[in-house]
């Protein structure tokens, strides 16, 4: 590098007690550079982040952080105060953990703009507005005088960016900005991303799991796992050639909409672990769909809000699953698919329109009868910790469908915990652990292990692998699908992730606000999207690949543009 | 990341479930050895309680090391057989509020709506009622012997555990394990007592420690306005009271009382403490 990098750490380590998440990191950052740290959970990329700001309280920090050639860990708290949101500036995950609720957005603005600018009050207003307008939010003027709580996630993550710009800091770190926010909203944060740093000469950070937003966003990515950096290049090299068996692990389990639905994805982490041969590649032979074993009538549910305003989450909403099929269900947060797999489940009472699940609606039954019906119909949940009582072992969390329906001896049932966790690929050491002895992806296991036990007919499976990451998630996107064929079992499969319910799916529903306004066979919607709305969520989804995804985000924009959701028509129109 | 975090944590979390912190230690085994000397006071206690003798308000002494009352009763005797009703009350009291309370907060949380409106403002009432008062009119109906004065204290504490329980069973109720739980068919008293209760169990516990506190100090308060246990007899509250009016003869018959009690409610807040901390830490 020949100018002298904004960034530069050379082997930091963090610990906490007696372990030691990060383990001698390298990283450099030039001006204006915009470098990806990717990985997975544990990896130790926002620990390493979190060190540059000095965040992580309780943790010993080893090794040197220069920022401008300044040693970060040298300096008192009052001093790094002073650099923390001025020449350095961070972006979270959760805008609204970061904004205070209770003060308006002008407010917190205006302090962060004057917190390094002397300026008058008046002066401080005036570049709020201008940095709201820069950043997209629509009525910018009327914005100010508002609350946290009263803007969308996009739009607070474009007042968190607003305010992150406000110093034009040398140096922001983004981690996971655009985690929390619907496919659609994403891109747009990742251009504006993209627009400041240009504008205001920042380098940027960016933390992502996302191999595909870091393909369009970086220039260059480091890799890193277990706290080490695994490696590190320019981001077409990186892409095209990963020379670490990790990094092409984690490219090839990469779920987008240019995989091959017809294999298995290849889990080259499990090989990396286990040491074994490459995984075989076997063509799955297509089911044949039976008859229709659940049909949901036109179902309606509605909400009462505090204020006595009524919310229709799902209005009229039918479709048929027909047995042995997967039926997607994909939509963004808020347009009804987890009110719709409660409604199936008979776990919510509805407000219209009715179930049928082989002949019977679970609505109209009740006591014993239902819960024999629920023997047959099984649920997996998005949290997996949440998922499973925290007091239970493995053995007795498998074990309890079966003890409430009176199943089995006590020598039966535990053979058929082994059995389960056996199906599910969990050795039998696992039988005695509890949720927070295990990772989130073996949770996960547990609990689909769990729904197996009362050998139903019908799965709901309810953003069951969004909580995961991507070499879990094509672990149990695979699990699922063997367990589908060999146990012939039908799922209702609910994601936000249009290329998972791809993947997933023969039959695929695309639901906005309560109403579904797109079905049908997979291949053919996929092929030739009719609603617009399935236009947009399918150009918003990242492709792992930085020559396709530079176009698909120029093609989107494109697209912003003529619908009228881009960053300027955004402020006549008001929509996040 | 989160999941590094989990890790250390759970690793801190499994050496400190092994090691039990030195405070809880300490103020465990100080509050058992009282309530082991006031429940062996018979072998322990240095004179009969009310042997009388000569020596009236003495200060400490070789013979009295507590010194005596003003009938020349020895105090530390007085005390520890005092021990024996004060804590008979006060753990009476605890075991009737945790029974009702739970009764009462998991009826609400579980049956929920109009249900849950009622008994929680029931809750409110019986809360917004003065407790001296209360307890007045109680002991002026049926008189106050330990039973009936643990019943009353029991009753008096019973709606805030309810309330504890209901709000902690709610939060429970939100997991998605109990959703899991209906989902695969369980009944209601599976719900209740195989999936929730465990997971509530240590909030339960450090309410019925600071219900144990509360429950002394309202037996000492209703004692102190004349609503104790009659003469002969005494807990720690009626010898306060007694010591009270003697102040200006002998400084250490009010002090000393006083100073159990102090102590006893003290350590019980310090467990309560302990407890809660060690139950945040314990689960995720």
């Amino acid at each position: 590098m020949s100018v002298e990098p904004v960034l530069d750490i050379r082997g930091l380590t963090v610990s906490y007690g007696s372990a030691t998440p990060v383990r001698g990191i390298d990283l450099q950052v030039a001006p204006g550079e915009k470098l990806g740290l990717v990985g997975e959970s544990g990896s130790g990329k926002s620990l390493t982040a979190l060190s540059v700001m000095r965040l992580n309280a309780g943790a010993r920090l080893g090794g040197e952080i220069r920022f401008q050639g300044r040693d970060l860990l040298a300096l008192s708290e009052r001093e790094m105060a002073k650099l923390r949101g001025g020449e350095i500036a961070m972006v979270y995950q959760d805008p609204m953990s970061s904004l205070n609720p209770v003060l308006t957005i002008g407010a917190q603005l205006i302090e962060a703009v004057r917190l390094h600018d002397r300026v008058s009050r008046q002066a401080a207003h005036a570049r709020a507005v201008e940095l709201l307008t820069d950043v997209g939010v629509p009525y910018p003027e009327e914005r100010m005088a508002q609350y946290p709580h009263e803007f969308s996630g996009g739009m607070r993550q474009r007042v968190m960016i607003a305010m992150a710009m406000s110093s034009r800091p040398k140096l922001l770190i983004a981690d996971e900005p655009t985690t929390a926010l619907d496919v659609t909203t994403q891109s747009r944060i990742i251009d504006l991303l993209d627009r400041m740093a240009a504008e205001y000469g920042t380098a940027v950070v960016l933390i992502t799991h996302d191999l595909g937003i870091a393909a369009g966003f970086c220039e260059r990515i480091q890799v890193l796992r277990h706290g080490r950096t695994v490696e590190t290049g320019a981001v077409d090299d990186v892409y095209a050639r990963p020379q670490d068996p990790y990094t092409q692990a984690l490219m090839g389990a990469v779920v987008d909409l240019t995989i091959d639905v017809d294999r298995p994805i290849p889990t080259a982490v499990e090989v990396l672990e286990r040491g074994t041969d490459a995984v075989v590649a076997e063509s799955l032979p297509p089911r044949e769909p039976g008859d229709v074993l659940l049909s949901v009538h036109d179902v309606t549910k509605r909400f009462r809000l505090g204020s006595g305003r009524v919310v229709t989450a799902v209005d009229g909403v039918s479709f048929d699953v027909r047995r042995g099929e997967t039926f997607g269900l994909v939509g963004e947060s808020g347009s009804g698919k987890s009110t719709v797999s409660k409604a199936v489940l008979a776990l919510n009472p509805i407000d219209g329109g009715a179930v049928e699940f082989d002949g019977v609606d679970p609505h109209r039954t009740g006591g014993g009868e239902l819960r024999q019906l629920r023997r047959r119909m099984q649920m997996v949940f998005q949290d997996p910790f949440s998922a499973l009582n925290r007091r239970q072992t493995v053995s007795q969390l498998i074990e309890a469908p079966l003890k409430a329906h009176g199943i089995g001896t006590k020598a039966s049932r535990s053979e058929k915990v082994r059995e389960m966790l056996r199906l599910v690929g969990l050795g039998d050491e696992f039988a005695e652990r509890f949720p927070r002895e295990m990772s989130g992806g073996q949770c996960q296991r547990v609990s689909i292990a769990r729904s197996l036990a009362l050998e139903p007919d019908f799965m709901v499976l309810d953003e069951s692998v969004s909580a995961l990451d991507v070499s879990i998630q094509a672990q149990v996107l695979n699990l699922l699908r063997a367990l589908q064929r060999e146990l012939g079992l039908t799922y209702l499969f609910i994601s936000h992730d249009l290329a998972v319910i791809r993947y997933m799916s023969s039959t695929v529903a695309v639901m906005q606000q309560g109403r579904i306004v797109e079905m049908g066979p997979r291949d053919d919607l996929f092929a030739d999207p009719q609603h617009e709305y399935t236009r947009s969520l399918m150009t918003a989804i990242p492709v792992a690949d930085p020559a396709q995804e530079r176009e698909r985000r120029r093609l989107a924009a494109e697209l912003d543009e003529r619908t009228g959701a881009s960053t300027t028509t955004l402020l006549t129109k008001g929509r996040a | 990341m989160a999941d590094t975090l989990t890790l250390v944590t759970t690793r801190e979390r499994a050496i400190r479930r092994r090691r039990l912190p030195v405070l809880t230690i300490i103020s465990a085994s100080v509050l058992g050895l009282i309530v082991l000397a006031s429940v062996l006071a018979p072998i322990v206690a240095p004179y009969d309680p009310s042997a009388q003798s000569p020596d009236r308000l003495v200060g400490p002494s070789g013979a009295h090391l507590l010194g005596t009352d003003e009938l020349g009763r020895d105090l530390l005797s007085r005390i520890l057989f005092g021990g024996q009703l004060t804590i008979f009350i006060a753990l009476g009291a605890t075991v009737l509020a945790m029974l009702l309370g739970l009764v009462w907060g998991m009826a609400a949380a579980f049956l929920g709506g109009w249900l849950d409106e009622l008994l929680m403002r029931l809750a409110d009432t019986v809360m917004a009622i003065p407790q001296i008062l209360f307890a007045l009119v109680f002991v002026s109906a049926f008189g106050a012997d330990p039973v009936k004065l643990a019943v009353i204290v029991g009753i008096l504490l019973t709606p805030t555990t309810a309330r504890l329980v209901r709000s902690s069973v709610l939060s429970e109720l939100k997991e998605d394990y109990f959703t899991a739980a209906v989902a695969f068919g369980a009944s209601r008293p599976r719900l209740v007592l195989t999936e929730v209760l465990p997971n509530v169990r240590g909030a339960i516990v450090v309410q019925a420690a600071i219900n144990a506190a509360n429950a002394i100090l309202l037996e000492a308060s209703l004692s102190f306005v004349g609503l104790g246990i009659a003469p002969p007899e005494a807990t720690w509250g009626t010898l306060v009271q007694q010591g009270y009016q003697k102040m200006y003869q002998s400084i250490g018959y009010v002090i000393f009382p006083a100073l159990f009690i102090f102590v006893t409610i003290w350590l019980l807040n310090v467990l309560a403490d302990q407890l809660g901390a060690g139950e945040k830490k314990g689960v995720r």
